[in-house]
């Protein structure tokens, strides 16, 4: 007696293997991959933690923005886009192996990548819209470049230690601040580059932006307010997290120097962004509700 | 016109092997991560970075050169002596740069930086005209004929003592030659800048630290900048 298999078994895998065939899954395999490599090459070359989340940042926002375009998408791209897409991507994925820290090429790599994965996907004529907003997201990986660049650094960290000794004297405590100096009984501590929040006040405006394109808001004066409370919300929380710093070192307790490594490194940093990004997201989600409330009433 | 289905899936399928092969060159690349040859140096303060503690800035230091003439004449083992107006001495050997641990994008850069002589041992010439001490981090600034290099690493007892403003200085006596390379390669504008540029790289050359270099570069700006 020969044992049959049950009917539509075969079909289920003939399903399976169109579906890992299917155009559409091949090219998000291809975005996955080149947005891992983009991560990696800025984790390994940038070293820097904040740099790496941002990348991370900056992908999943470019995901979220193509969330509603990728239905659509019917990977027969017109043959001028895949030959300049396949050779951008090409280019890409060697310059990406090739960067070392001193190339500020990476910057830009991020929205070629997003502009050629779109190329080869699909036809460019009628479909330059619905690109716009994954590259323009991607493309703002460059911001951490332009800022550095532009924001005046000694302003950044004096203006750091003004607002964290005007914050204490709040509480009663007497610290003084000389320049990028904070001055305390027991000593002092100098608030330089990496405690100066920008690259903080960076994360925190390009998720702003992004959440500005994916989820907009229709009033414009807060679409504008919310880019702007961005940078001031990571400024305060930094601000907070040097006081605190200031106050560990101050204090004569017996595990401060556990403590004042703890908040200074990375776990204490990450622990401060994500309540920065807490508070922001918790302002942008009142205001969507509103916006919701309103449009249904 | 667009491309036909199957050439379509091709193309993806040769891109995603192209991302592929990418992606295992960045993340396993044997030189991209090893870890930077700090066994060779003596681990960098942490002035440029992060919140620190200040420490009280001391006077100008003078210089004398000790060491074995005969290794000094081999280019290695020169031993400057640095006294502070405090009384402190802080002992520097010089040792030779190891380049090996660059790739080769890394070192035909450093090569057009510095002209750099170095060989895969990583023994390089001393020529030096003019020598600098450079803040607390272990890098002597050598001027030679060709202009900047980047042939030594410095460790040092007592190193974390050497000050802001001696750092400061260096730079302001760093001369300026070779701006205009340093300038196409990357998009420099301001002469401060290149200054500290020049001893940014050096730090990195020296202390193999990407980050603390650009730290260092970027309070370079800050304290010497117009």
């Amino acid at each position: 007696m020969r044992v049959v298999p049950e009917a539509g078994y075969w079909s289920r895998i003939k399903d399976k293997c169109r579906f890992w065939r299917d155009r559409r899954t091949i090219w998000i395999i291809l975005c996955g991959l080149q947005a891992v490599l983009g991560v990696s090459a800025v984790s390994t070359t940038q070293g820097s933690a904040a740099t790496t989340l941002l990348a991370l940042i900056i992908w999943w926002g470019a995901c979220l923005s193509c969330e509603d375009v990728i239905i659509e998408l019917k990977g027969k791209p017109s043959i001028l886009a895949a030959i300049s897409g396949t050779v951008i991507l090409i280019f890409c994925s060697w310059r990406l192996y090739a960067t070392y820290h001193l190339d500020s090429i990476i910057y830009a790599l991020f929205g070629l990548q997003g502009l050629a994965l779109f190329l080869v996907g699909w036809p460019i004529k009628h479909n330059w819209r619905k690109a716009q907003k994954p590259v323009f997201i991607l493309s703002l990986f460059g911001l951490q470049l332009l800022a550095q660049r532009a924001i005046p650094m000694p302003f950044m960290t004096r203006a750091t230690a003004k607002a964290v000794e005007i914050f204490l004297a709040l509480f009663d405590f007497q610290i003084l601040s000389q320049g990028n100096k904070l001055v305390h009984t027991g000593g002092s501590l100098i608030v330089v580059d990496g405690c100066s929040g920008l690259d903080l006040a960076i994360q925190l405006t390009v998720i702003a932006l992004i959440f500005t394109i994916v989820f907009p808001l229709e009033s414009r004066k807060r679409l504008i307010l919310a880019v702007v409370l961005a940078p001031l919300i990571a400024f305060a929380v930094n601000c907070i997290r040097v006081s605190l710093l200031t106050l560990i070192h101050a204090s004569d307790l017996s595990s401060r120097h556990e403590l004042f490594n703890f908040v200074h490194e990375q776990w204490g940093g990450l622990l401060f962004a994500g309540i920065a990004v807490s508070v922001f997201g918790w302002i942008y989600l009142h205001w969507i509700e509103r916006q919701i409330r309103t449009g249904a009433s | 016109m667009t491309l036909p289905a199957k050439q379509a899936t091709g193309l993806l399928m040769g891109l995603i092997a192209i991302s592929t092969v990418s992606l295992g060159a960045v993340v396993l690349h044997p030189r991209r991560m090893q870890p930077p040859a700090r066994q060779t140096f003596a681990r960098p303060t942490q002035l440029m970075s992060g919140v620190r503690k200040a420490e009280p800035l001391p006077t100008e230091p003078t210089f004398m050169q000790r060491g074995n003439p005969q290794d000094i004449a081999r280019g290695e083992g020169k031993q400057w002596s640095v006294v502070l107006e405090d009384g402190r001495e802080l002992l520097l050997t010089e040792m030779p740069l190891r380049v090996k641990s660059f790739n080769n994008f890394q070192l035909k850069r450093m090569k057009q930086l510095f002209a750099i002589n170095g060989d895969e041992g990583g023994r390089t010439k001393s020529q030096a005209e003019g020598v600098y001490l450079v803040g607390s981090d272990q890098v002597l600034v050598s001027q030679t004929p060709k202009g900047l290099r980047a042939e030594t690493c410095i460790t040092a007892n007592n190193i974390g003592s050497v000050s802001q403003h001696q750092l400061i200085q260096a730079v302001r006596d760093i001369p300026l030659s070779r701006q205009e390379r340093v300038e196409s390669m990357l998009g420099l504008r301001q002469p401060r800048e290149w200054q500290c540029l020049y001893v940014a790289v050096t730090l990195e050359s020296a202390t193999r630290d990407f980050t603390e270099a650009t730290s260092a570069w970027r309070f370079l700006r800050q304290t010497t900048g117009p």
